[in-house]
């Protein structure tokens, strides 16, 4: 057998502990590492932050070239499934002061930009996480939103984006709660001065 | 362990056909097309690629060489759309492979840094598999590249290096293990009475219809979310399980039962219909199609070859009929 062969086996080896160094399941943030000490106790959770700190100087010399292709190895398809969730309503506001929902979703009557909204790239701006409450780029989805929304209604002033919380049923399906968070309203002149001095 | 190591690197220096790195480099750059063709149908470039407030790329600065390069505009981002679409159309059909992967990946990385809320999982898994792909033979068959290598007298050799396939091989089971080890919630577990798949399809940001159905069929759910686990805290047996059908001429009563039940036909059907389920139930985008794409390199060569020929044959016969 040639150098070749053993070298790319070389290579390859380096690759997948790599990756799997990478996809280690260790607790990121402070809150998960709440809960690792709570479970493992002090001493056990302090030798897990130590791994980690040893995994990260590890891979630290290669965090240029994995951060170019911004790829990572922890997966996480609905890691959480809680019951506690949102549900986002867009109203618009006409000039006597009346509200509208234009776009609420999985409602067929206020089905406005429905399939530009419903577009996984999109969603991930507007979807808050569960806990932490919404993501950094729900400040620019709404402005973004409101300037869609005023472009079709000319007759709305204000645009008004927040989630409400819903709570799904013991044996699934959801309830509306009436309670709203993360609201945030744009209104028509400010989008226009801001248009102006560009 | 010298016999450990020869057997590793003789792993790694197998040769089979070409058609598993095939189907996956076709599969692959047709979901990458599809969706980048959908961003721009729904008008939508602009909104994901350029900076407030024009659009959602809150995070664009200039340690991006692709803002220092194109700026950060909706220009930018149209520009940006268009090298990202190219390089994976020429990837899809096989047109300076090598190239268009890496430069699809490479553009694809800075459009994920300039909005990276919306780059989400599937995205970084097929940018994975497409660097894997650059080092690999997907462009052998069925792509520009072999066409003009048959014209110049050149052809691809029949058999290719197998590392790429085997590589991807354990970045799909590495990506169902990481999920299921990463579901840490009780809703996944009988303490939270398995009720994380009717919480999911009852989301209303995520399921694709009404919730009013999911209560009828919670049992299914629930059973559902065990065989979910089950599915994934199972991958990893992938490896032993093909290997058994591999090597089903070798004695041993375990490999004999495997075989007999067809555990790992079950656990690749089981994968297929819990990502078909995904496309019908929840708005999750290319991510179940993008993952199904990957499917061919969990098989065999010689069952696709003998997938080919019943194609194949199955086709000169309908094409005689007609």
């Amino acid at each position: 057998m040639g150098v070749w062969p053993k070298l790319r086996a070389g290579l390859i080896t380096l690759a997948i502990v790599i990756a799997l160094l990478d996809g280690c399941p260790m607790p990121q943030s402070a809150k998960e590492r709440k809960v690792m000490e709570r479970q493992l106790g002090p001493t056990a959770a302090g030798l897990v932050v130590d791994l980690d700190e040893l995994r990260r100087d590890l891979l630290r010399p290669l965090r240029p070239a994995i951060d170019n292709a911004k790829l990572y190895q922890r997966w996480k398809l609905f890691a959480g499934a809680p019951k506690r969730r949102f549900r986002m309503w867009i109203d618009a506001r006409a000039a006597d002061g009346t509200w509208t929902t234009v776009y609420r979703v999985l409602d067929d009557d206020a089905d406005l930009l429905a399939d530009p909204l419903g577009y996984r790239r999109v969603r991930g701006a507007w979807n808050p996480r569960t806990g932490d409450g919404p993501r950094g780029s729900y400040r620019s989805f709404v402005t973004w939103v409101a300037g869609q929304v005023f472009d079709r209604d000319p007759a709305a002033v204000a645009v008004r984006v927040r989630m409400e919380k819903v709570l799904i049923g013991p044996r699934g399906g959801f309830a509306g709660t009436g309670e709203f968070v993360y609201e945030e309203t744009r209104q028509r002149q400010d989008l226009r001065r801001r248009e102006v001095r560009r | 362990m010298i016999r450990l190591l020869h057997a590793w690197v003789a792993l790694w220096d197998r040769r089979e056909p070409a058609t598993a790195q095939v189907l996956v480099r076709i599969g692959v750059g047709l979901c990458l097309v599809f969706d980048l063709l959908w961003v721009r149908r729904h008008g939508l470039i602009e909104a994901l690629w350029a900076p407030p407030p024009d659009g959602m790329a809150y995070a664009a600065n200039r340690t991006l060489w692709a803002v220092r390069w194109f700026g950060a505009s909706a220009d930018a981002a149209e520009q940006m759309w268009w090298i990202a679409t190219v390089a994976a159309a020429a990837f899809t059909i096989g047109l300076a492979t090598r190239v268009a992967g890496v430069v699809y990946v490479l553009v694809a990385a800075q459009l994920a840094w300039l909005h990276p809320d919306g780059d989400r999982g599937i995205d970084i898994a097929l940018r994975a598999v497409t660097l894997v792909m650059v080092c690999a033979s997907g462009h052998a068959r069925w792509s520009v590249d072999a066409w003009i290598r048959r014209r110049l007298g050149r052809p691809f050799p029949a058999l290719v290096p197998a590392w790429p396939r085997l590589l991807l091989f354990g970045q799909v089971v590495w990506i169902y293990f990481s999920s299921g080890h990463n579901k840490t919630m009780p809703e996944w577990t009988p303490a939270g009475d398995l009720s994380a798949l009717a919480n999911v399809l009852s989301d209303p940001h995520f399921a694709r219809y009404s919730a009013d159905w999911v209560p009828a069929v919670y049992p299914l759910t629930q059973i559902a979310t065990a065989v979910t686990m089950i599915f994934e805290w199972g991958a990893p047996l992938l490896f032993l399980l093909t290997w058994y059908h591999a090597t089903a001429d070798r004695p041993g009563r375990v490999r004999r039962l495997c075989n007999r039940l067809h555990l790992r036909w079950v656990w690749i059907a089981t994968g297929v219909v819990f990502h078909v389920g995904i496309a019908i139930f929840l708005r999750l985008g290319i991510f179940p199609w993008g993952m199904l794409a990957l499917y061919p390199v969990l098989l065999h060569p010689e069952e696709l070859i003998r997938a080919e020929a019943w194609l194949r044959t199955r086709l000169t016969r309908s094409g005689t009929a007609a």
